[in-house]
């Protein structure tokens, strides 16, 4: 069966004009739609028609999979409501913390790879596929503090998926990883159960060079062309995953203010759309098998602290050594010891940037805790 | 999949809106226009003093976009 394939809806102006063509031809198969996101009459319109059709895709961008998950029972509230009114296929969650004491959202950063987070991914993923009422699936995160984190990150997503749960493969946050850890794509990819692949997402982003160490530090912005080499590895990726049912390109509102980059979104659809029609066959994928590595446990309480106090240390630190420092003193605790010191400055040079620039404070420092 | 075109016509921009805005004069006072009326708008103008801007309040239901790497 070929996939279908699809676009992200998001309610800016721009995207909506961008995509105007490709809707007016017929070319679009299906649509993503993030709950969270504002509904403007068009984008409201089009949801009800694509799940009408049995073909809405939902995604969650600030879904607490890991964390203290103090806005779970709001946010489990929600998704049961809409699901009902939508009847999507699929929900799909980011892997990562998306919660931190004093904020109501931040942008995700890696977990600590240990036994708690695996249980707490599954159990929270259980949670969501019951209130929503359909497949659940878990989306790869492009940012890494680590090689380790890069290394790890497929098997910690296959442990916590339930029976009927799937991989959300981001080929472009595979690409990020690739660049900015030099190592090559395909390789990242025999690190991911891809037999359990059920939707892909394309984009563009942009490669930075932090001052603590210019090398290319690739990142999932969304806001421009989808790089030459994430369409050639969806080839492969196409190969590989037998069980992909939808195929989605991603643009971010707001970065589509030419006429050249309107185009260029139509140009990425329809590149993406030639390969779904017709995937290369002659790829031999490889089996992906676990690391056979026993995850280390660490105290709920101490996990959840450190957690808690990640993303204020992120954007509190005048430096990047300061943040280090400071996260050093946070880990009280083998695990998370390793995991700090694991950390490369360039990539906690990022992070402090991304943290200041996405994460919201929450309305008082309570307002996480009094939701519960 | 093909829209109907109900929903393409939802989706498509207004052309009455589009001209409205392509023709809309934006009216700005200017402080030096050498007119007396405009002039003395401009006195006006530059005599008030500017109101403190409103603290922006934390939206409840802001929402994240993705592509936040």
């Amino acid at each position: 069966m070929t996939a279908r394939c699809a676009v992200a809806l998001h309610p800016e102006d721009d995207l909506r004009t961008a995509l105007l063509p490709l809707f007016t031809e017929g070319r679009v198969d299906a649509v993503e739609w993030t709950w969270e996101a504002g509904v403007p009459e068009w984008l409201d319109a089009l949801v009800a028609f694509y799940a009408s059709n049995h073909a809405l895709y939902t995604h969650l961008v600030g879904f607490p999979l890991f964390g203290d998950g103090a806005s779970l029972p709001r946010r489990l509230a929600e998704i049961a409501r809409r699901s009902r009114q939508h009847r999507p296929r699929h929900v799909t969650a980011h892997y990562g913390l998306v919660q931190a004491e004093g904020f109501s959202d931040i942008a995700p950063l890696p977990p600590v790879p240990c036994a708690e987070v695996v249980s707490t991914g599954r159990e929270r993923l259980l949670r969501l596929a019951d209130a929503a009422e359909c497949a659940v699936g878990v989306e790869n995160l492009a940012f890494a503090f680590s090689l380790d984190d890069v290394a790890r990150q497929g098997d910690l997503v296959d442990s916590m998926l339930p029976d009927q749960g799937f991989l959300l493969l981001d080929l472009h946050n595979i690409h990020c990883q690739a660049i900015t850890f030099e190592r090559s794509p395909e390789e990242l990819l025999a690190r991911y159960p891809l037999e359990k692949v059920r939707e892909i997402h394309l984009s563009g982003g942009r490669t930075t060079y932090p001052k603590v160490d210019p090398r290319p530090f690739r990142r999932d912005t969304h806001d421009d062309a989808v790089p030459a080499e994430v369409l050639a590895l969806l080839d492969v990726a196409l190969a590989r995953c037998p069980a992909v049912e939808v195929v989605c390109l991603e643009r971010l509102g707001g970065t589509l203010a030419t006429k050249e980059a309107k185009e260029g979104l139509v140009r990425d659809f329809r590149a993406m759309r030639e390969r779904v029609a017709e995937p290369s066959l002659d790829l031999r994928a490889r089996a992906y098998l676990p690391l056979d590595i026993a995850l280390p446990s660490v105290p709920a309480r101490v996990l959840r602290d450190f957690e808690s106090k990640l993303v204020t240390v992120l954007r509190a630190a005048p430096s990047v050594e300061h943040a280090k420092s400071a996260l050093r003193d946070l880990a009280h605790e083998p695990t998370l010891a390793a995991f700090v010191a694991r950390m490369e400055p360039r990539a906690i040079e990022v992070a402090m940037e991304i943290e200041k620039r996405w994460a919201v404070p929450a309305l008082d420092s309570h307002a996480i805790a009094d939701d519960e | 999949m093909h829209l109907p075109w109900v929903l393409l016509a939802i989706l498509s921009p207004s052309p009455s809106l589009d001209e409205a805005n392509a023709h809309a004069t934006p009216h700005v006072v200017v402080a030096d226009e050498p007119t007396r009326e405009a002039s003395t708008q401009g006195t006006q103008v530059a005599q008030q003093k500017p109101k403190p801007k409103p603290k922006p309040k934390p939206d409840p239901d802001y929402c994240p976009p993705c592509g936040r790497g």
